[in-house]
């Protein structure tokens, strides 16, 4: 004879589907976080390796405007890095929208400090020192923008 | 004691000058005072191209792009921390991904 117990369907085993089900929404509503946010471009080294090397070429440059010539080739050479920095940034389309600005901020600050030399003469040694410190704090921002974005794992 | 600056903005005999002094002295121990240290460096930049204009070490002009410059700074720090809360919150987003759904959700 069968026991009631033995009559009785056995429970099939289940997930715990309202938990998986309750982390399937967490995502969906992170995914859309995501694409709402706009997350940033990842690390770019190249990017690293165009500001880092760019910032010191520039402040030698600053230091050759305490003397009586100008190197109108240096500020074109220099120039045209800037620009293609700028172009390689602008090329990673709206999600680099921040690094993009920056690098235009930089640029507009750069022509700034040529209009002066060229407007207003030979810097003084507080003038090169003021305008060196303000460029390289410039650069320093861009890249340590470029340090604060994910690996890309 | 008085700062180079503040004699130097109280010898102008520009009434104007007179009556920003307050504000630019707020604004400066505001900046120096502040816990961000990219502010503490701009409110002390300010204070040292202040006494270099009473000193007559820059320009006027020189001064005038100093500012800019502190403008522009401001502006590029505000898209580093832009970019610093994004990556955060994208590595909030991978971490749930990668820990939760594929990881926890999947031993289930």
């Amino acid at each position: 004879m069968r026991s009631m117990e033995c009559d009785q369907p056995r429970p099939i085993p289940r997930k715990p589907t309202t938990l998986v089900a309750a982390f399937l929404y967490l995502f969906l509503a992170l995914s859309a976080c995501a694409s709402f946010l706009g997350f940033p471009t990842y690390y770019d080294q190249t990017t690293y390796k165009n500001l880092t090397d760019l910032k010191p070429e520039i402040l030698f440059l600053y230091d050759t405007f305490a003397t009586d010539s100008m190197d109108e080739a240096k500020i074109a050479a220099a120039r045209l890095k800037l620009a293609q920095v700028y172009e390689y940034e602008k090329g990673k389309g709206e999600k680099n929208r921040e690094t993009r600005e920056q690098l235009e901020l930089l640029q507009q600050m750069f022509e700034r400090h040529i209009g002066d030399r060229v407007k207003g003469g030979i810097w003084t040694p507080a003038h090169v020192r003021n305008q060196k410190t303000n460029l390289a704090e410039a650069f320093d921002l861009a890249i340590a923008t470029e340090r604060v974005k994910n690996q890309n794992e | 004691m008085r700062a180079k600056w503040e004699e130097f903005i109280d010898n102008l005999q520009d009434e104007a000058a007179t009556l920003i002094k307050d504000d630019l002295r707020t604004l400066i121990l505001h900046t120096q005072d502040d816990s961000n240290a990219f502010v503490q460096r701009q409110g002390d930049k300010l204070e040292l191209y202040l006494n270099q204009l009473a000193d007559g070490a820059i320009t006027k002009e020189q001064f005038e792009g100093y500012v800019t410059d502190i403008r522009d700074l401001t502006k590029m720090q505000s898209r580093k921390m832009s970019v610093a809360g994004k990556a955060s919150a994208q590595r909030l987003v991978k971490g749930i991904t990668k820990l939760v759904i594929k990881g926890l959700v999947a031993a289930l």
